[in-house]
């Protein structure tokens, strides 16, 4: 008997696959939409198929390109409806996908040959693969009565060798023999090519048709000579095109600019992808929304968080129908099988349980100390520090204990007596946790844009890792990427199964499973990301701005709650800083918000970046966008540029010096002399 | 879940999460599964404060002695068996061969009667590692049945001269290879040279019998040279030098350790514990400290705190981390 259940310990239904490995059966089955059956609301409406406007479907990796590229290709069209004519009739397209990484594109370069010869060879090599994909994939959508009819065929290849300047000495004489034609043409190109680095020459190769005459005539010819494909869309859907090189997109670039008649183009590439908009001859670059589309997958998914969420249950669910497991779970239902912080009482048990064990040891709390340490190098009366400690001190609730101090340091400028002041908080504390919001409005505006951060203080304090956990903070750390949300799923589940719980089987997976695995994910992440020569420059920029974000969130008392985000005008930067913003923002360490933010005292445009939630566990900062903070341009440059790690070092501690104890009370002390401009959280 | 002990200080409890992440791994890709979270629990909890430190600061040098554990799973056992017959018989064999012959013909004529009178033969009665290893090495290396011999059937009985006596069964054989998967201090070949092979070695001088393992201490493999008929003919696929020896002076496992690790507990505690469980043996079989295991077993030299349990004949309660099946 077939016990249905998995082996948790070996059978991971997370394990990742990318979708260029998939059969076009997984494709199918592996798919999840968002449309409940509604074709208006389905992914596929991403790329609009039927749309005549070539797109450039743009995203970072795992985000899904390739899966909708394919979901959408005529193979798998067939599998959703058994019969490709069908389906070509009910879906008003034919995909035809190609993935440019099978042409070992590479090739068409060097080797004693000018570029422009070589840019001459690739179109036409290109595009004999295109024709020959396109008539490949109709083929399943062809009737007998086409194929075997002798006019037909005639016709199809008297009308398909118009297109040629040059006609073969004996014409194919059916439609498979023109698709072999085809192929043995690209061939005959593809052996002269390879051999050209022994030969030094590319003698033989005839061009045989004009650039594009192929790719947009073939189409016009089948649907004069096929009914049914009269309003047909003919789709390329070209994949992986970031493996070209800046020559070879400029074809691609020109096909969209010369696109005709009833065939249209999908792009798909990574972030960084694209390398030019230039096309042949002049080199003039096509023009977004007049000539292309610009689609990015994962930007687009973020936009509508609901949605996301939604996309991301039902991949789980498939992931774990797939795998024989997650019986009876559904999408309301699955947030449950993940255990989740206690937030009682304001966090109260989890923070009890960080602190107890040192508690019962008599070890005095970190933050208290210092606390008591910094107030005694600035306060000469040891009788009125000890009072303020003893004030502020909660010890049945180490995280409002922390609430306290902040509240301290955050209102001290305002010279009011330090002791009535210390007495007025703890009166807040006190009434906040009997009576509510209502009861202390200031204490508890303090307490919920900072308790995240003061919580994630106390478990560092206490040599712990702060906690993400829960579904909805999983769809949210994988920022609209399917691949980051498996890839978070699948640590979680080894963590989980090799902690012997039964994750989706039986009970929750626990905080610390998720905890772990988060992490796992996060260096993943990081170290599956290869951004080529620049690699340590960008991982070098992303790393100073982590460390600083992670000194303010640390610091005793920190400028913004919930911090990832920064504000920075790009165009400001020197050139290396530019360059690392954005290859960062290319290989997704960084994520750009949409929508560009003024500067607060002025009216500059400045962009906003968030550090992607994916690297949060790495430095232990926030996931949620809440905080954020300008950088100007010296300090930018300095942590962007990577030409001078010691300054990067002095602006960050320049930067946060005045968060950390003993400096804050210094000089909130000295400010009590002269009052400045209350802050944010100055209280009232 | 293995939470991390409160009592540690926060240096002590990075390394524990470094050292679990280390598990994780191990237990995923080489441990094969047998060492998942509730049994590492289940084995630190023998960790109980005896040697004066804490029970958690324990448990967290337990977890590092863990995280070096040595593990050949049943795919490695089988590339260690292709290597041994390869490496160790049949390229010296070839080059020998070679060297005493003209052309190919005669040199796969001499190969083919060379191999055709040797036996391969398992150390330990048939239900011991070192024979249970036969299988799997005629598998790997595509051999014949008639190739393996059980030690039994070396000799058979004879009238000699009018006494009933053992007498070599296939006088054609002039090779006899033992297997074994560990020779940790050579007592089983010493053993096994004094107990079987005199008879053979007196009634067939030119008989050449060798001694291979897939694991070998040096001091082990210096007594097989030494002490037993085999002399130079004995070597191991891997030769565990004294840096294996967990708490010796060049112990690899202790030349460097992350921060929050005391080296006199780490030396202190499988001795303390060790001499609890196995009094004359507290660092394995002959003390010889090492730190491995197999899919097919754990062997007795390595250090007890990981295989030994109550049926080894204790009253402690101790759960191993890796079994050990006893010889009973």
């Amino acid at each position: 008997m077939r016990i249905a259940t998995i082996d948790t310990q070996r059978d991971n239904p997370f394990d990742l696959t990318k979708a260029s490995d998939y059969s076009d059966a997984q494709v199918k089955d592996y798919w999840v939409d968002v449309g409940d059956g509604d074709a208006q609301k389905s992914l596929v409406t991403f790329i609009k198929p039927t749309s005549l406007v070539p797109m450039f479907l743009l995203g970072g990796k795992g985000s899904g390109k390739t899966h909708l590229m394919r979901y959408c290709s005529s193979a798998v069209q067939e599998l959703r409806h058994s019969n490709l004519r069908t389906a070509i009739a009910q879906e008003r397209y034919l995909g035809v996908y190609s993935i440019a990484d099978g042409l070992n594109v590479h090739r068409f370069s060097g080797k004693g040959q000018t570029e422009e010869t070589w840019q001459s060879v690739f179109a036409y090599s290109f595009e004999l693969w295109l024709a020959a994909s396109l008539l490949s994939s109709l083929r399943p959508a062809l009737a007998d009565v086409e194929l075997t009819s002798s006019a037909w065929n005639e016709a199809l290849i008297e009308n398909i060798f118009q297109l040629f300047q040059v006609r073969p000495v004996t014409l194919p004489r059916d439609f498979d023999e023109l698709v072999e034609h085809l192929g043995a043409l690209r061939s005959a190109v593809d052996v002269t090519v390879n051999n050209s680095a022994i030969t030094r020459q590319l003698t033989g190769i005839t061009v045989m048709f004009n650039p594009g005459d192929l790719v947009f005539g073939i189409p016009r010819v089948l649907a004069q000579l096929c009914a049914p494909f009269q309003k047909t869309v003919f789709v390329f859907l070209i994949d992986e095109v970031e493996n070209f090189t800046e020559q070879q997109q400029r074809f691609l670039n020109t096909l969209v600019r010369y696109r005709k008649g009833n065939v249209t183009l999908r792009i798909g590439a990574r972030l960084y992808g694209v390398k030019t908009e230039a096309t042949l001859g002049s080199g003039e670059p096509i023009k977004r929304d007049a000539e292309y589309e610009r689609l990015v997958l994962d930007a687009r998914l973020r936009e509508d968080p609901s949605q996301y969420e939604t996309l991301a249950a039902r991949l789980v669910l498939r992931r774990l129908q797939t795998a024989h497991s997650g019986a009876g779970l559904s999408e309301q239902s699955l947030s449950d099988s993940f255990a989740e912080l206690s937030a009682e009482h304001f966090h109260q048990k989890v923070a009890v349980e960080i602190v107890s064990s040192r508690d019962a040891a008599g070890v005095e709390r970190p933050h208290l100390a210092r606390f008591r340490e910094a107030a005694a190098s600035l306060i000469t009366d040891r009788a009125i520090v000890e009072a303020l400690v003893e004030t502020l001190r909660f010890p049945k609730h180490p995280l409002l204990e922390k609430v306290n101090l902040l509240a301290f340091y955050k209102r001290i400028s305002r010279g009011v007596d330090v002791l009535t002041l210390a007495q007025t908080i703890k009166q807040d504390s006190v009434n906040f946790l009997a009576s509510g919001a209502a009861a202390a409005p200031e204490y508890h505006a303090l307490y919920s844009h900072f308790s995240s951060d003061l919580l994630a203080q106390l478990y560092r304090d206490y040599g712990r890792k702060p906690v993400y956990a829960g579904f909805k903070t999983l769809v949210r750390l994988s920022q609209g990427v399917p691949r980051n949300l498996l890839s978070l799923l699948k640590h979680i589940h080894r963590r989980s199964s090799f902690g012997g719980e039964e994750p989706f089987v039986r009970g929750k997976i626990s905080v610390d499973a998720q905890v772990q695995g988060i992490y796992d994910a996060s260096e993943w992440f990081w170290e599956d990301a290869q951004p080529d020569e620049h690699g340590s420059l960008v991982r070098n920029a992303v790393e100073q701005i982590a460390t600083l974000v992670r000194s303010i969130r640390y610091s005793d008392s920190p400028s913004e709650c919930d911090l990832c985000c920064f504000l920075i005008n790009p165009e400001a930067l020197g050139n290396t800083s530019k360059r690392a913003l954005k290859m960062a923002e290319n290989w997704s360490f960084l994520l750009r918000v949409k929508g560009h933010s003024g500067a607060k005292n002025d009216d500059r445009v400045l962009t906003k970046y968030q550090i992607n939630p994916m690297l949060a566990a790495r430095w232990g900062i926030s996931e949620s966008r809440r905080g954020s903070i300008e950088l100007k341009k010296d300090v930018a440059d300095l942590l962007l540029g990577g030409v001078d790690p010691a300054g990067a070092q002095q602006a960050i501690t320049a930067r946060t010096e005045t968060m950390y104890l003993p400096r804050l009370l210094e000089v909130n002390l000295a400010a009590r002399a002269s009052p400045g401009q209350a802050s944010l959280f100055d209280g009232h | 879940m293995m939470k991390v002990p409160a009592s540690l200080d926060n240096e002590q409890m990075k390394l524990w999460d470094a050292l679990t992440t280390r598990l994780v791994t191990l237990d995923e890709r080489v441990w094969e599964g047998k060492a998942s979270g509730p049994a590492v629990e289940s084995w630190l909890g023998n960790f109980n404060g005896r040697t004066g430190a804490t029970a958690d600061l324990e448990r967290l040098h337990a977890l590092y002695i863990l995280s070096q554990f040595m593990y050949f799973g049943a795919q490695e056992i089988r590339v260690l068996l292709r290597a041994l017959y390869r490496e160790l018989f049949l390229l010296p064999l070839s080059q020998r061969v070679r060297a005493e012959t003209n052309g190919v013909e005669e040199f796969c004529a001499r190969m083919a009667a060379e191999r055709a009178a040797t036996r391969f033969l398992g150390v330990g009665n048939p239900s011991e590692s070192g024979v249970h290893l036969l299988y799997y090495f005629r598998q790997e290396n595509g051999l014949s049945k008639s190739a393996f011999l059980d030690s039994a059937q070396i000799y058979e009985l004879a009238d000699v001269r009018g006494q009933r006596k053992r007498v070599s069964r296939h006088p054609q054989v002039t090779r006899y290879i033992f297997l074994d998967d560990i020779c940790g201090s050579g007592e089983t070949a010493v053993r096994y040279s004094d107990s079987l092979l005199p008879e053979l070695m007196a009634e067939q001088p030119e008989v050449e019998v060798w001694y291979f393992a897939l694991f070998a201490t040096s001091e082990g493999l210096h007594r097989v040279a030494n002490e037993t008929v085999f002399g130079m003919r004995c070597g191991a696929v891997h030769e565990l030098d004294e840096t294996y020896k967990w708490t010796g002076l060049n112990s690899r496992y202790l030349s460097a350790l992350p921060d929050g690790l005391h080296r006199s507990l780490l030396t202190a505690l499988p001795f303390l514990y060790g001499s609890i469980l196995l009094p004359g043996h507290p660092l394995g079989y002959q003390e010889s400290e090492l730190l491995l295991g197999f899919s097919h077993n754990t062997p007795d030299n390595t250090l007890p705190i990981i295989w030994f349990e109550q049926e080894h004949g204790t009253p402690e309660t101790w759960y191993p981390i890796f079994k050990r099946y006893p010889k009973v």
